[in-house]
């Protein structure tokens, strides 16, 4: 008898594990590259999980997000770009509302405390409120999405499968786009083959003069091994008359603040054209002339590194191009884990 | 069995009786305001109130067993009446302190629900962060009417809204009343300020000032 009873309990029990264990979205670890810092975002607060992932590049590329349901993430944020638009210099909404701002890349996100060109945005989870609800981007509300979503055939077995009920929110849509955005890693370009020095690997002549030169000029603001120090900064760009951007300075009021705007990554750099809050150069030798010779010493706020002016020989700055190229990352911008879902 | 159920029904009646409810009740010349209602400010200014809502945080009181957090973060809105009531409490209430918006933490802390969902239109999104009052209407001065929207929120120094308020009570009344003078604060800031402050910055810093003063506690009477 005793042993019926615990044979009846071990079943019971097991069924009860089996049960839990259907039902809980399966936990993914965030890998650290190696000698990487450590990332930004506490993941403790928000846990990868398969099943918050694959809801979040649902989401990415549902056009179902946009007030007319023509655009997504991805029309600004495409893959094969390092998850940027190429074809013009700030980003396009419904109706083709254009935007005052180059869209930014999403790369190496957990590692940014800050986002937008500005860094209005403090928090990666609450990014996504923006483009939704922006009436040059997206211009629906969270309550047309969430209708939406929850009249979809298919969407509500997603949340269940992601958060344990089919219950959608704002938060459990924030979250599981969030989990795509922090996905996005970019560790294995040439650059990150040479310093793990993999066998075979090595940089051209011209590449390790770059990678020299770089090291010299670029490197006080585009910090390796993410090619940003998640600071501000004024570059000397001149205020494009037009837009009339003053970047930081919009969000702090501090007039130190003005005309400085978040450093971007340069990884995958090749392929994010046009370049700038503003797009205005769309190539990177265009940029590489403008810190050599475009930059008034006397603008406003330049920051101390390039109130020395760089001077680069034309030599310097293709070598300089040659060494960014090594920053592209092929398994990163065509990994079909980040692509349309199929 | 009679008696037992007589004691706990006894039991239950001192308990609901014998608790204090706190109310927040926003006043115009004493009177609460009801939406689109309209309101003489002065001879020549009326102001009817549209929307009108604003988060109190970290409510603790002081009472005979000491200090004690009765509730975290609460959204009043006028066009909810569920909202009214902030807590009950079956302390002797001695004094009610809150933080009139929200903290610095909650506005970094990410994507949050409840009180906190940005659905409920208290988020900034181009400026991650929540809008600790916000005060929408029409000001009629003569024959021009102007809209007047006061979106006040931003939580970096030198610019933070929210705003400690302590309030200390004497009374055994059971229903303590947080009253907001809006019209002494609409009085106060009527002459000198724009009508519309969307942003953080020392306006809305200005504004947040002024209303600290105008809010009292009262008793039901």
């Amino acid at each position: 008898m005793n042993r019926l009873i615990f044979l009846s309990l071990m079943v019971l029990s097991m069924a009860v594990w089996s049960f839990k264990q259907k039902g809980s979205p399966t936990i993914v670890s965030f890998a650290v590259p190696q000698k990487w810092p450590a990332p930004k975002f506490d993941f403790a607060k928000n846990p990868l999980t398969q099943e918050g992932f694959e809801l979040g590049r649902k989401l990415f590329y549902d056009p179902v997000l946009s007030r007319d349901s023509t655009i997504s993430c991805a029309s600004c944020h495409l893959q094969y770009t390092g998850f940027t638009h190429v074809d013009h210099n700030v980003s396009h909404g419904i109706d083709g509302r254009k935007g005052t701002r180059n869209s930014p890349v999403l790369i190496n996100l957990a590692w940014s405390s800050s986002f937008h060109w500005d860094g209005g945005v403090n928090h990666i989870e609450v990014q996504g409120l923006n483009p939704i609800q922006h009436p040059a981007e997206m211009d629906n509300t969270m309550e047309e999405v969430i209708n939406r979503l929850q009249r979809s055939g298919n969407y509500p077995a997603l949340f269940d499968a992601a958060f344990g009920s089919k219950e959608i929110t704002t938060v459990r849509i924030m979250k599981a786009l969030s989990q795509f955005d922090l996905s996005l890693v970019s560790s294995n370009s040439k650059y990150d083959q040479v310093m793990r020095k993999e066998k075979g690997i090595a940089f051209t002549e011209q590449e390790k003069k770059g990678l020299k030169l770089f090291r010299k000029n670029c490197v006080a603001c585009h910090k390796e091994p993410l090619f940003t120090n998640d600071f501000f900064a004024s570059n000397g760009l001149p205020m494009d008359p037009i837009l009339k951007d003053v970047g930081r300075y919009g969000i702090t009021h501090d007039p130190k603040d003005s005309l400085l705007f978040k450093i971007p990554t340069l990884r995958n750099i090749e392929y994010t054209f046009p370049y700038m809050h503003d797009g205005r150069f769309r190539k990177l030798k265009d940029v590489l002339k403008f810190y050599s010779e475009g930059i008034d010493l006397k603008s406003k706020n330049l920051h101390p590194v390039l109130q020395k002016k760089v001077t680069l020989s034309e030599n310097d700055q293709k070598d300089i191009i040659a060494f960014l190229y090594t920053l592209t990352d092929k398994e990163f911008l065509f990994n079909n884990k980040f692509s349309f879902p199929k | 069995m009679k008696i037992a159920v007589f004691t706990f029904a006894i039991v239950c009646s001192w308990t609901v009786f014998s608790q204090t409810v706190v109310k927040i009740v926003p006043l115009f010349g004493g009177r609460s305001i009801e939406l689109n209602h309209e309101y003489k400010l002065k001879d020549s200014i009326r102001f009817k109130f549209s929307t009108l809502r604003f988060y109190v945080s970290n409510v603790g009181i002081s009472s005979n067993s000491g200090e004690m957090e009765v509730k975290k973060i609460h959204l009043f809105d006028l066009e909810e009446p569920s909202s009214f009531e902030l807590f009950k409490t079956s302390e002797s209430v001695r004094s009610i302190h809150f933080l009139l918006g929200t903290d610095s933490l909650t506005n970094v802390s990410g994507i949050l629900d409840g009180p906190l969902d940005p659905i409920r239109g208290m988020y900034w999104t181009w400026n991650s962060g929540y809008i600790n009052f916000k005060l929408e209407g029409i000001k009629t001065t003569g024959d021009s009417i102007t809209d007047v929207e006061y979106h006040l929120g931003g939580y970096l120094p030198p610019y933070a809204t929210s705003r400690r308020i302590h309030l200390d009570n004497s009374s055994l009344s059971k229903e303590l009343k947080i009253e907001i003078h809006l019209d002494e604060w609409l009085m106060m800031i009527s002459d000198e300020r724009k009508n519309s402050i969307m942003i953080p910055g020392k306006e809305a810093t200005i504004l947040m000032d002024h209303l600290v003063p105008n809010i009292r506690l009262g008793e039901n009477e």
